[in-house]
């Protein structure tokens, strides 16, 4: 037990027996694997612990509402609250932070410079990093506009840590140009498309397409130059042309199974290892589901009534036209299919339950009316999309779903495609062609109407967007690029449907439903022009002098 | 034990218990031990035979110099003797008694020779009774044992028939016979103790217990690798004695040294079972690692969790420079405990039980179903909500429903429901202590079991120590300790606090038990099934430490007087297995009518789960080094020189599975294999020292002294991890100056001292955070397989050094009248500089890299503290009072302000923490008066009854923009105080302890303002003193559902008073001893702990932590709101406990 043969060097040589040194990682593949596979690990799903928390942005458009009256977003972003300082409190601030992995990608680049691997896989795993880096500058040029272009692995005392903010021309074009390359890279090595949470030249290509058309859109194309519209569709059209991308025959498993519709997506893992805490299963029930399945744990995305009134009838009418049949005593009869698996509504089978929101119906289970119990709606709705409903008997309630987060399914590329072409030529047939595709998916029975003007094609393409892409986080991002969000977001509550029960007769006992909208804003929604950009976090403008505000904040 | 120098001086008393430090130090030359094998023998005193060639030295020096060179010891009063007589001798090859008698030729002085003891006595003082029978008519023989407060014999007490030069001293196990005309009043007398006079009476036997004179002048204090005497330090350092700690019925020996002395600040944030404060000595003076550094016996070790009863005393290192000797982690004060050592003398047995009824402390009501359903309404009114409006049908309740709950029909009160009190504790200590001069042992088992204040809440202690000393030889001694324990707490899988926060937040109006105790389902986690059914979470910590230490002295070399080298090894191992059971508990839906809803049961928290979680740590502390000590004439000298190297090596292993089928075996193999996870990694730290000091005295009066130490840790590279950490400090006795001495007679001692320390410490440099390392994290779900991820720990910092700190200590101490007054007073000042913390603030997001601490910030702390004591006897009643005071205030020097940081925030030049909020101006008492007001926060709702803030820039405009500082004060405390109250008569004593903190600021948050949030929950019901037209003198804004967003801010209006005053501890006893024979002491006593406190805070404990909301700019400077006023109560206890020595 006396370690008297000891030195005093050995006393004093010790190591960090928890890490790794830096030159072994880099000159082995499967360590670089690992340090990729943690960059897509860090892509921010549904709810994630690493990236903080609700993906708030479908609960402060016009999709759904938090039952929370005191959910942040809700009583501060809704109406019209939010302010630089408030960045440690609104959760999708914080995707500044998401600079990190673009640290991560750029100590990448910067080792493998001095790697002696080049092999195809090394080749594959540097078109991915470029892809993730390209990724995350486009969600921030998406939130903030032209950001800091950091593109090596910065060093403490490096003067450079101060960067100023590169224009928002400089930050697509870099990032184009980067997905370019990565899907460049992609096709040399031959990966197309991959069935797994892993980027290929689809994935790539799909994004080049979004970035596009962001810079084509009003938020960004202040100029109004219909070049970048042409741009758009072109890249779109590539995707198509790949040809290894269809829609899923069926709206209501876009998610739900292996298919060729999911181009890019982070996946998650039901009953997940190693513990329910951690980090794979905070998957789309989060939150999300009614009381009675959520244990413990719901309120979140409750759907408006603006929403439920956006989707069309079967036959392809607005319920608004006169002839579509729609029948407000009966309101949710013989709508777009899309409905169905998008809201749960009264009197809908959820999970192998009758769902009841009416006023007086059983409390504590779905929702007694409209409720501030914030764990049953507000609105009269429940979100349905993509929430697995065969969970096991002994699921975790809000912690266990294997829904992936969809970041790009093919559904979107033809819906850009539409938009893109629309603006850049006109509402030719393509266009026309390319909604039918997305409506004989959904079940509508109806035909695209031919002969719109391009004002009324971009309606309907934006109402298609509205409903094809609700609650996967487009429509915030969608109302803002188009620069809607001033006017749609604005001075008007949004509404829920209060459902009551009538006795027309007591013996035999007929009930009548009765159907009101009620507003369920406590607040006035208001989005001000100069909030289609989000505010640099108030602890960064400090941190960096070099920084510029948007303006407004 | 061996003889050992102050035997002969003034402080008999002390000396056997408290100099153990110095005494036990075992050579490093171990191979020596086989040369030095000298035998003793029962006839040693006539075998013996020495050569002494001296001159003109005193007496005391020759008689010292016989016990170095001998294994004799003198045991003499030097009141009585004269030791400072100037002899010359020159003896060759003489036996002791005859080497006595040339000394003492031409004296009064007699000397008895019992083997190696050797008393001094004036003439005629000795009349053993065999030898003097015939000198005293109708006299008696009276014998008997004289013992201290702690019931150790006390060899040497003078022992004399009134009136008389006769009598006896007592011999080594305390016992004397004499002879006494039966009519005599018998003297008892000994240095440091009170005299006594006991009549005989006719009595043949008496026994009598010596009060310790408590004066002070001779207390010995520990110090780093020694002991001193208090009047030679030249630090700050406080003590606490043995007897102070096991009078209190705390759990955690933490809690047991708040308010006993001065310079300690600390908190005590809740009371889940087995924990205990966060003390901090002198306060905050750095970012983010203020954790002090606790020894026992010299070696670095948690206290918290040692028996009481095990604990001779705690020395508190306070200054700079007595902390010094520790650079290496000394930066934030340090702690010495010393446990108690074996007694020459028989067998002791010493039991004591402690039995504790606990309570909580304070806990504010919640909301009952009536208060619940109406405030709610009128939270729904004042937010603008018709209740008739059909639309809000659903928010309201309806007459019926209120009308039910006035009934109180139904009325869900979990506070009721979950705290199970009073909570028993039971504590039992048994120890034996005892020895000869060869051997020397203390023994102690104690176990100790608290019980939680809810279900599965529980904590268990079981502590063993051996302390054994042994005399190898006259030169070289030995200490063999070895101490271990066991801990067991328990607690609900669901954790303590959150079961806190679910019965705080669950709703009143619902139902949670049916009529047949059905647990029903209340749409929230219901707190009191999660605490009985969710399985318990289980920590079992082992600790086992191990110590050898040997001292070897080379005063048989005559040039080596006073060297002596010592060697410590010491070993310790804590392993922590902790065992998460959980499981899901099942609540079934209120049908509504009475009956069970069985078949409809709802099951809460998922799968049943296990994890096992075992953390080994172990370690080992080796010294070695030589010690000197060794006066000339009017000049003392000590120095010491230590080499010392520490490892420790840590292991982590987990295993996890779900799915147990019946929750009956508790064991990982029983779960799902194919759940089964598990993990693992092991740590490892190296430390090296060298450390001397030097100590120099003159005549008693001029103390200077040297300390250094040169630390390397393998947390810096090698370039920057040795640091060198000199230290420097003097006294000055006044009371031996002449003018004071001849003029001031009531000065008993006065002394000036001054030190500057300089210290470092290491805590806040990370692990390794000068390598660049990758660790393995989670990876992507790819195709549903979870893969190895791999990531960068930390941005490297490659200059990364010790964090420095410079101490600065003035004090003036003294004793005067013989202890009616005493008092320490000290002037503190430290700065902290290159202070290891990340740049978070001014580094920007943009750079993207974990940041490693670097050497940067700087923090100044400064403040002074005193102690008084008055010790007094005024016939059978003594008493002692001891008050202490601590103010302490830190400034930041530098630290990383962005350059255009808000006022409010930026952190140069206050304190660590303060309070950011707005200011505010009471109530609105109208919606005009709000209306006409500046708009808040853009908020078009505010109206009465909402707080009204003040417009600090002048923009009439209130919006972030008007925050400002609104407290420099803190949750921790910058005053702390106690007052310290011991008394005896007779057979009764009794004791009190005041605590009490000033200066102190807590911000309510959560609950605690916010009624409803999340829109269901609970709260607490003073905020139910809500403003509305009939209550405008309200305390609290009009009622709300949820956040309210123009009163839920961090504001004055919440802020909060957090001075408090509180009875910590009083205590009342009767001893039995002296009416019961054959027992050395039988006491029974009933105790309170926290029994009242008087405070501005009202609702809560006021010592309740950092948990109700405070703005606390830390390093990231983040907001923290923590547990929100859901923590687990402080609690209150009544002890009824036994001591038995016998």
């Amino acid at each position: 037990m006396l370690p008297l043969n000891y030195s005093c060097e050995d006393v004093l040589d010790k190591n960090d027996l928890t890490g790794m040194a830096s030159d072994l990682v880099w000159e082995d593949e499967a360590y670089i694997d690992a340090y990729v596979s943690t960059l897509y690990f860090h892509l921010r799903g549904w709810l994630d612990s690493y990236t903080g928390g609700f993906r708030v942005m479908d609960d402060i458009a016009d999709e759904g509402r938090s039952g929370y009256a005191s959910f942040l977003p809700n009583s501060i972003m809704l109406p019209g609250l939010l302010t630089a300082e408030m960045d440690d409190q609104i959760h999708d601030m914080h995707y500044w932070q998401m600079y990190k992995e673009i640290r991560s990608c750029n100590e990448f680049f910067s080792n493998m410079e001095h790697s002696s691997l080049d092999s195809k896989e090394i080749k594959t795993l540097t078109a991915e990093v470029r892809f993730i880096r390209a990724f995350h500058y486009f969600e921030l040029v998406k939130r903030y506009g032209g950001v800091p272009l950091i593109l090596i692995p910065q060093k403490l005392d490096d003067p450079d840590i101060f960067p100023s903010r590169n224009t928002v021309d400089e930050c697509f074009s870099f990032i184009i140009d980067e997905f370019d390359q990565a899907a460049k890279t992609f096709k040399e090595v031959d990966v197309v498309k991959t069935n797994t949470a892993r980027a290929g030249q689809g994935a790539a290509l799909a994004f080049k397409t979004k970035a596009l058309l962001y810079y084509a859109s009003p938020q960004f194309n202040t100029s109004n130059d219909p070049q970048r519209w042409q741009k758009a569709a072109e890249a779109a059209e590539a995707v198509i042309d790949l040809g290894v991308f269809s829609l899923d025959p069926d709206f209501s498993q876009i998610c739900r199974r292996a298919n060729d519709e999911l181009i890019f997506k982070k996946e998650y893992k039901l009953h997940s290892n190693p513990s329910p805490w951690i980090k794979y299963d905070h998957g789309r029930s989060t939150g999300y589901l009614p009381l009675a399945h959520a244990r413990g744990d719901a309120g979140y995305s409750y759907p408006v009534q603006e929403f439920v009134d956006a989707f069309r009838m079967k036959n392809g009418l607005n319920i608004s036209d006169g002839a579509s049949g729609y029948d407000p005593k009966r309101p949710y009869q013989g709508r777009d299919p899309r409905f169905y698996s998008s809201v749960t509504y009264n009197g809908a089978v959820f999970m192998g339950d009758t769902v009841w929101t009416y006023v007086g119906s059983p409390p504590g289970l779905w929702g007694d009316g409209i409720s501030a119990n914030p764990f049953t709606t507000n609105t009269g709705y429940f979100c349905r999309k993509m929430i697995k409903e065969d969970l096991p008997d002994n699921y975790w309630g809000f912690r266990d779903d294997d829904t992936p987060f969809p970041f790009m399914r093919y559904a979107d590329i033809l819906l850009m495609y539409a938009e893109a072409e629309n603006e850049a030529s006109g509402p030719n047939a393509n266009v026309v062609n390319t909604i039918q595709q997305i409506w004989d998916r959904a079940g509508l029975t109806g035909k695209v109407p031919s002969g719109l003007s391009k004002d009324e094609m971009r309606t309907l393409i934006h109402n298609e967007r509205y409903v094809e892409l609700s609650f996967e986080e487009h429509r915030y991002w969608d109302l803002r690029r188009w620069d809607e969000a001033k006017t749609r977001l604005t001075g008007t509550k949004f509404h829920g449907m209060r459902i009551t029960l009538d006795t027309i007769s007591t013996a035999p006992l007929v009930l009548d439903t009765i159907y009101s909208k009620v507003e369920v804003d406590i607040f006035v929604p208001e989005f001000k022009p100069y909030m289609n950009f989000l505010p640099i976090p108030y602890s960064e403008m400090l941190a960096n002098p070099n920084l510029q505000q948007n303006p407004g904040w | 034990m061996k003889k050992n120098e102050s035997f002969t001086g003034i402080c008999l008393k002390r000396c056997y218990s408290s100099k153990i430090g110095k005494v036990m130090r075992l050579s490093f030359f171990l191979f020596l031990i086989g040369t030095l094998n000298l035998i003793a023998s029962n006839s040693y005193s006539q075998k013996t035979r020495m050569s002494l060639n001296i001159k003109q030295t005193s007496v005391k020096d020759v008689l010292k110099h016989i016990e170095n060179e001998s294994e004799f010891y003198f045991l003499y009063n030097n009141k009585l003797i004269d030791v400072n007589r100037k002899v010359d001798l020159n003896i060759k090859n003489k036996k002791i008694k005859d080497i006595l008698l040339e000394i003492f030729n031409g004296t009064d002085v007699q000397f008895l020779v019992m083997d190696r003891q050797i008393v001094l006595t004036p003439k005629d003082i000795i009349k053993h009774a065999d030898e003097n029978n015939s000198l005293l008519q109708q006299s008696v023989t009276v014998s008997g044992l004289v013992i201290d407060e702690s019931g150790e014999p006390i060899p040497g007490v003078t022992v004399l028939i009134k009136g008389t030069n006769q009598g006896t001293i007592t011999t080594e196990d305390g016992k004397y016979s004499l002879s006494a005309p039966a009519d005599a009043v018998l003297v008892f007398s000994f240095i440091g103790m009170k005299t006594q006079e006991v009549p005989i009476d006719g009595k043949t036997n008496i026994n009598v217990t010596l009060q310790q004179e408590v004066i002070g002048l001779d207390e010995v204090v520990t110090i780093g690798y020694g002991t001193k005497k208090k009047i030679n330090s030249t630090g700050s350092i406080s003590t606490i004695a043995s007897k102070d700690l096991a009078q209190t019925s705390v759990t955690n020996l933490k809690d047991a040294i708040v308010g006993q002395t001065s310079g300690i600040i600390a908190v005590t944030p809740g009371g889940s079972p087995g924990t205990g404060a966060q003390i901090q000595i002198r306060g905050m003076g750095t970012l983010q690692n203020n954790s002090v550094l606790v020894l026992v016996d010299g070696v670095i070790r948690d206290f918290s969790q040692l028996d009481p009863n095990e604990i001779e005393s705690i020395s508190i290192l306070k200054d700079g420079a007595s902390a010094a000797i520790y650079g290496v982690k000394g930066g934030n004060g340090v702690i010495l405990v010393t446990t108690k050592r074996g007694k020459m003398g028989r067998p002791r047995f010493t039991f004591s039980s402690q039995t504790s009824f606990q309570s909580v402390t304070r806990y504010p009501d919640l909301l009952n179903s009536y208060q619940y359903a109406t405030t709610s309404n009128q939270g729904y009114i004042n937010m603008g909500l018709d209740p008739n409006d059909p639309a809000n049908q659903g928010k309201f309740f309806s007459p019926e429903e209120i009308n039910t709950f006035k009934s109180g029909e139904i009325n869900t009160q979990f506070y009721d429901l979950l705290f199970d009190m009073p909570a028993i504790k039971n504590h039992q200590n048994l120890s034996i202590s005892g020895g000869s001069d060869k051997i020397k042992y203390f023994f102690s088992g104690g176990y100790l079991n608290q019980n939680g204040l809810i279900p599965n809440s529980s904590f268990t202690r079981n502590n063993l120590r051996s302390n054994v000393d042994a005399t190898i030889t006259p030169h070289f001694s030995i200490q063999v300790d070895l101490d271990g324990r066991i801990e067991d707490k328990d607690s609900p899988s669901y954790g303590e606090s959150t079961i806190f926060q679910h019965m705080v937040r669950a709703n009143p109006t619902l139902r949670a038990y049916d009529i047949n105790g059905v647990p029903l389902y209340i749409t929230a986690p219901q707190p009191l099934e999660e605490a009985k059914q969710g399985g318990v979470n289980n920590w079992r910590t082992t600790v086992i430490n191990a110590k050898f230490n040997a001292l070897l002295k080379f005063d048989f070399i005559k040039a080596l007087q006073g060297l002596s080298a010592r060697f410590t090894y010491a070993y310790g191992e804590t392993h922590i297995n902790n065992k998460y059971f959980r499981k899901p508990y099942i609540v079934y839906r209120d049908d509504n009518n009475d009956g069970i809803a069985e078949d409809d049961p709802v099951s809460s928290g998922g799968a049943t789960e296990l994890r096992e979680i075992s953390t080994m740590n172990h370690g080992y502390t080796l010294d070695a080094g030589l010690n000197y000590d060794r006066t000339f004439g009017n000049h003392k000298v000590s120095a010491l020189f230590l080499y010392e190297q520490r490892e420790s090596a840590g292991k982590y292993l987990d295993g996890y599975r779900q799915g147990f089928i019946s929750d009956i075996i508790k064991e990982l193999f029983a779960g799902d294999p194919e759940t089964a996870t598990n993990n693992g990694f092991s740590n490892e730290l190296g430390y090296l020292s060298y450390i001397g000091r030097l100590t120099y005295i003159f005549k008693d009066k001029y103390i200077a002294e040297f300390s250094a130490r040169n630390d390397a840790s393998v947390l810096f590279p090698p370039e920057t991890r040795w640091g060198f950490f000199p230290s420097y400090s003097l006294g000055w006795r006044l009371s031996e100056e002449g003018f004071i001495k001849n003029n001031f007679d009531f000065i008993d001692n006065l002394k000036i001292r001054a030190s500057y320390g300089n210290l470092g410490t290491d805590a806040g440099a990370g692990q390794f955070s000068y390598l660049d390392q990758y660790k393995f994290t989670y990876g992507a779900l790819i195709n549903n397989q979870i893969t190895t991820g791999l990531t960068k720990k930390v941005e490297p910092n490659k200059d990364i050094t010790w964090e420095k700190v410079s101490s600065y200590d003035i004090g003036l101490e003294g004793i005067f009248w013989k202890g009616l007054l005493g008092f320490d007073i000290a002037y503190f000042k430290k700065v902290t500089s290159d202070i290891l913390a990340p740049k978070i603030i001014s580094t920007p997001m943009t750079f993207g890299a974990t940041l490693p601490p670097v050497n940067y910030a700087e923090v100044e702390l400064k403040g002074w503290e005193f102690s008084l004591s008055h010790v007094n006897t005024i016939g059978n009643f003594k008493y002692s009072v001891n008050v202490n005071f601590t103010k302490s205030e830190n400034k930041v020097l530098e630290i990383d302000d962005p350059k255009d940081q808000l006022e409010h925030l930026i952190r140069k030049g206050k304190p660590l923490d303060f309070y950011v909020g707005y200011k505010t101006d009471g109530l609105f008492q109208s919606d005009e008066e709000a209306q006409n007001y500046y708009p808040q926060f853009g908020n078009n709702q505010v109206g009465a009854g909402d707080i009204k803030y003040v417009d600090r820039n002048g923009d009439k405009v209130i919006d972030e923009n008007d925050l400002d500082v609104i407290s420099l004060d803190s949750y921790m405390p910058k005053i702390m105080y106690g007052l310290n109250f011991n008394c005896q008569w007779k057979g009764f004593d009794m004791n009190f302890l005041f605590q009490g903190a000033a200066k102190r600021k807590i911000m309510l948050g959560g609950p605690a303002r916010v009624m409803f949030t999340i829109g269901e929950n609970n709260f607490y019901d003073f905020l139910l003193d809500s403003w509305s037209p009939e209550n405008k003198g309200a305390e609290f804004p009009r009622a709300w559902r949820g956040n309210n967003i123009n009163n839920d801010r961090d504001s004055e209006f919440w802020l909060r008073d957090g001075s408090y005053l509180r009875l910590k501890t009083i205590e009342l006893g009767y001893n039995f001893s002296h009416i019961m024979k054959g027992i050395d002491n039988l006491r029974l006593f009933v105790s309170g702990f926290n029994v009242f406190t008087v405070d501005k805070l009202k609702y809560f404990d006021p010592e309740v932590g950092n948990g109700i909301g405070t703005y606390n700019v830390n390093a990231n400077a983040q907001h923290n709101y923590t547990t929100w006023g859901t923590y687990y109560p402080q609690q209150k206890s009544f002890n009824i406990g036994i001591n038995l020595t016998f």
